[in-house]
């Protein structure tokens, strides 16, 4: 995927829409009527900063879901505040962070792919603080066991190289930052000679999104 | 990089091997390149039938993007793409989202816009919600590439669309559990379009 830049709204300086315009948007996504909606609102808390906090609440909400659909919107919204705002008005908040730390850490099923790959957005950007990084090291280890090629989990073996990919990514992510055990080390040194082309991307393309 | 498994390096040669991208530079050696392409724009040129002329257009556009094309054969590509136009201006039967005619060979861009207003814009401004409209102005903002490139609409216009997007859910066509899945394909178009296009 081609990095896309940074995102600013134009309707900020037109002052296009009101309060009342943008709570609709924050009622839609609360009342579970449209949980898509959740990766527009980060734009919209841009507009109305004071939103921020009611938008990380609603994050951390949807990540929680058992709905897949709701999951995925809430780990688009991340994307969207950490890699296309990026602002400090408008950033996730550490419960979030904890929370998408807490995905990878147990495997949960659904989107687990893009909440590792999220993850080490997120230490990239500085976002994460040392104790939920260490869990992430952890992450790591567990990903890398789950997801080789011998041992195939047979119910992740549709996207085990998504997985595979991200937690490279994030084992990168966290080597850089300074964290990082042997195993893991060792693995990013190997890895140019993963099977899968699709693994060793993050070697070639660590801007890669 | 090392690696113990010679078994594993060998595999990640082959597929190297196999999965690198073709060297466009030494296309001009091979005719049956040239060959096949005038087949399939002659295909996008002649025939009104939908099927056959969008696959024809879509497969010449993968490779328009691909910058694999050479500037007369796009040059051609382009005059067959708008040789037959809708009612709203926009190739017809070509079977491809109207922004995609932004960037396509051929193009005038005031004729593609004033047909995107037409197609797109004004559509949804009146509470016209179709999935391939609400998919357009989403991708509308990107370039061929997907960079982004944020395409301006009027205010008020702005304001209009907004207001119906949010109206959506609670819409007859939305509450209509037989068409799931297309509800399904809007509701995660939307938020796209309004942030890349909309807000």
């Amino acid at each position: 995927m081609q990095f896309l830049g940074r995102w600013s709204p134009r309707s900020f300086k037109h002052n296009l829409f009101d309060i009342q315009r943008v709570d609709r948007a924050f009622a839609l996504v609360e009342d579970r009527l449209f949980p898509e909606l959740l990766m527009a609102l980060p734009s919209l808390a841009y507009l109305y900063p004071d939103r921020a906090g009611k938008m990380n609440r609603l994050i951390e909400r949807d990540l929680l879901s058992l709905a897949p659909r709701t999951v995925a919107s809430a780990l688009n919204a991340v994307f969207w505040t950490t890699r296309r705002l990026a602002v400090p008005t408008v950033a996730v908040s550490q419960d979030v962070i904890a929370e998408i730390v807490t995905i990878c850490r147990t495997g949960r099923q659904s989107y687990l792919h893009w909440a590792v790959e999220f993850a080490a957005l997120l230490v990239k950007s500085g976002l994460v603080a040392d104790t939920d990084s260490n869990r992430l090291v952890n992450a790591v280890e567990i990903l890398e066991r789950a997801t080789t090629y011998v041992v195939a989990d047979a119910e992740r073996l549709a996207d085990s190289d998504l997985i595979r990919r991200a937690a490279l990514r994030l084992a990168i992510a966290l080597k850089d930052k300074r964290f990082g055990r042997a195993s893991t080390i060792s693995w990013i040194e190997h890895a140019g000679s993963e099977p899968m082309p699709e693994v060793r991307y993050p070697l070639s393309d660590p801007e890669d999104d | 990089m090392g690696c113990d498994d010679p078994y594993r390096a060998l595999s990640a040669t082959v597929l190297d091997r196999a999965l690198t991208p073709p060297d466009w530079a030494t296309r001009d050696t091979n005719m049956d390149w040239g060959v096949r392409i005038d087949q399939i724009i002659a295909w996008v040129d002649q025939i009104e039938d939908k099927q056959t002329r969008g696959l024809a257009a879509y497969r010449l556009l993968k490779l328009f993007e691909a910058n694999a094309l050479r500037e007369e054969e796009a040059r051609r590509f382009g005059q067959a793409l708008w040789r037959f136009k809708d009612e709203d201006g926009l190739p017809a039967n070509a079977n491809l989202l109207p922004h995609v005619f932004i960037e396509a060979p051929g193009a005038d861009s005031k004729v593609v816009q004033e047909a995107l207003e037409k197609a797109v814009i004004l559509p949804l401004a009146n509470g016209k919600i179709e999935v391939d409209a609400v998919q357009s102005l989403a991708s509308m903002s990107y370039t061929l590439t997907a960079q982004y490139r944020p395409r301006l609409i009027e205010p008020e216009v702005a304001r209009q669309i907004y207001d119906h997007l949010m109206n959506w859910p609670n819409s007859a066509e939305a509450l209509n559990p037989s068409n799931a899945e297309k509800a399904h394909r809007i509701a995660n178009a939307i938020p796209r379009a309004l942030v890349a296009t909309v807000i």
